[in-house]
């Protein structure tokens, strides 16, 4: 079986006797889209910092491809990455950025300089504004220019800290499809940070959630959604009454649920829908609209944050 | 121990970006504002004076330059390039080297020329200790004093920044009114000179090993 290309084990972080990190354990598989996800706070930079070598941890490991990233300098040749801030400088142009970045990072030959630098302009979607200074560009086309600077030397994982922060809609799509795209195409392993909830669910096979410096949940959306999912059913009957009767049945039958006027709010597992809906068009009730519900990311994440 | 190509690579980069920077264009009108006077004043001074002046002119012009284009760390930090050459191949050392080199050239630079133009306005011919005063020992001591300042603002955070910005303005003027105000009559040696150059080589060469142990985590945690 292959080796993770991310080891994080018993990785602990005091800062002034209080713990920014305790105890945190995860591994990243290769080509994996993982999102590490967490409120303002949780430790996710402090992390990712760690795991960069910008930061000692106050014990416990945090390994890449096997190594550690601030004892081995050739090692980061092998990473690319996407901090909070774009990391260009304004006032060069989009290509005098790239490269400088592929300079820095030993793309030695001009020529391979010159034709990865056009190549990924053009991946950008960046390449007719290669020739203006950074500093005139918009928050979205800075982002993209971010990305194209962290895949200049070919890296085997990019990390990315929030790379879609503050970014319209349509720009948020555009990076999205970017991220998308490197995991497909080009066999990039990607470890992602982002308060986006939606932009998590499209594109990460595995999560890790953090609270407070723990980890309180690790595992892929798909699992995560279903052991903490709670399904419901919300029916607007024609009148009061009758959703006051449902009430009281529903009571008897020990089902959670929840009254708004005409409307009540039904909560099941797995398949017990039936069990609840069979009654009710028993009684003769005068149902005017059903919606069903199946809760999202979102709602597990609150879940789990809030401890729910 | 340094990759000399990135710090090249780093140093034409600063080169690139000083020239189409906006704020070289002000500190290079403050200097002329500056040689203006001076020249004003100095204008029915005996020559012995010009002696006495001169050196201290040409190091507060490569200082003011120098301490004026050392905020692009500043401004870097500030804006994360740091963090994320940090994350580069390029070690810290390697990164302090080409800004130092690439600050002290270009401040040298201007040092060396104004103080050129001001000799050849006030037509006086320096001696063999002043031409190797002024071509060596101050871009030395230009060299020490940034090298220096890039290790102080690499370590301290946005707000103790402008602290030291102010202490290290209110010094320069103290130290250009109390040359002003009082009677100095010391000429350049080759003694002085010794000792500047000395003074500037070790201080140069104590914060380039220094560097080798900075602390990484520190200056990320100033960015913050």
């Amino acid at each position: 079986m292959e080796q993770p290309v991310i080891i994080v084990e018993n990785l602990v972080k005091k800062i002034n006797d209080r713990f920014i990190l305790n105890n945190i354990s995860f591994n990243v598989e290769r080509r994996e889209i993982f999102g590490y996800l967490g409120p303002n706070g949780a430790g996710k930079t402090t992390t990712l910092r760690i795991i960069l070598g910008l930061m000692r941890p106050t014990s416990g490991k945090a390994l890449v491809l096997e190594g550690n990233l601030s004892k081995d300098i050739n090692l980061r040749r092998k990473v690319g990455v996407i901090l909070e801030n774009d990391g260009l400088y304004n006032k060069l142009t989009a290509y005098e950025n790239l490269d400088f970045y592929s300079r820095i990072y030993g793309v030695s030959n001009s020529s391979e300089r010159d034709r990865r630098i056009k190549k990924l302009l053009d991946l950008v979607g960046l390449y007719d504004e290669k020739d203006k200074k950074v500093g005139y560009y918009s928050r979205g086309m800075r982002r993209r220019l971010a990305i194209a600077r962290a895949l200049i030397h070919d890296p085997e994982i990019v990390f990315m800290d929030e790379p879609t922060s503050g970014l319209d809609p349509e720009a948020k799509i555009i990076v999205r499809n970017l991220i998308f795209q490197l995991a497909r195409e080009r066999d990039v392993t990607i470890f992602l940070i982002s308060h986006d909830l939606d932009e998590v669910e499209r594109l990460c096979s595995r999560v890790a959630i953090l609270v407070g410096g723990r980890i309180v949940a690790l595992d892929t959306i798909r699992r995560l959604m279903h052991s903490l999912e709670r399904r419901s059913i919300e029916i607007t009957f024609k009148n009061m009454q009758d959703a006051m009767e449902v009430a009281k049945y529903l009571d008897n039958m020990g089902i959670l649920y929840n009254l708004r006027g005409n409307s009540i709010r039904i909560f099941y597992q797995d398949s017990n829908i039936s069990r609840v809906l069979k009654p009710l068009v028993m009684m003769g009730l005068k149902i005017i609209d059903i919606k069903g519900n199946v809760e999202s990311l979102y709602d597990v994440y609150l879940k789990i944050v809030r401890g729910g | 121990m340094v990759n000399i190509s990135l710090i090249s690579t780093l140093v034409k980069k600063e080169f690139i970006e000083v020239i189409r920077d906006k704020s070289l264009g002000a500190s290079l009108f403050s200097i002329l504002l500056f040689m203006g006077i001076f020249l004003f004043t100095t204008r029915e001074r005996p020559s012995y004076l010009m002696n006495t002046f001169i050196p201290y002119i040409s190091l507060i012009i490569g200082l003011i330059v120098g301490f004026s284009l050392s905020n692009s760390i500043v401004r870097e930090k500030r804006e994360g390039v740091i963090e994320t050459i940090l994350c580069s191949p390029m070690k810290l050392k390697e990164l302090w080297l080409g800004k130092t080199l690439s600050i002290s050239i270009m401040s040298a630079v201007i040092a060396v020329l104004s103080t050129c133009i001001i000799l050849m306005l006030n037509n006086y011919e320096p001696d063999l200790t002043m031409i190797f005063y002024i071509l060596f020992t101050v871009p030395f001591f230009i060299l020490a004093c940034i090298g220096l300042l890039s290790l102080i603002y690499f370590y301290l955070g946005m707000r103790q920044i402008q602290i030291a910005n102010y202490i290290l303005f209110i010094s320069i003027f103290l130290i250009l009114f109390t040359i002003l105000k009082i009677n100095i009559t010391t000429e350049i040696t080759w003694r002085t000179i010794n000792i500047i150059t000395s003074f500037s080589v070790t201080t140069f060469i104590i914060t380039f090993y220094i560097i080798d142990y900075a602390d990484i985590e520190k200056i990320i945690l100033t960015l913050e």
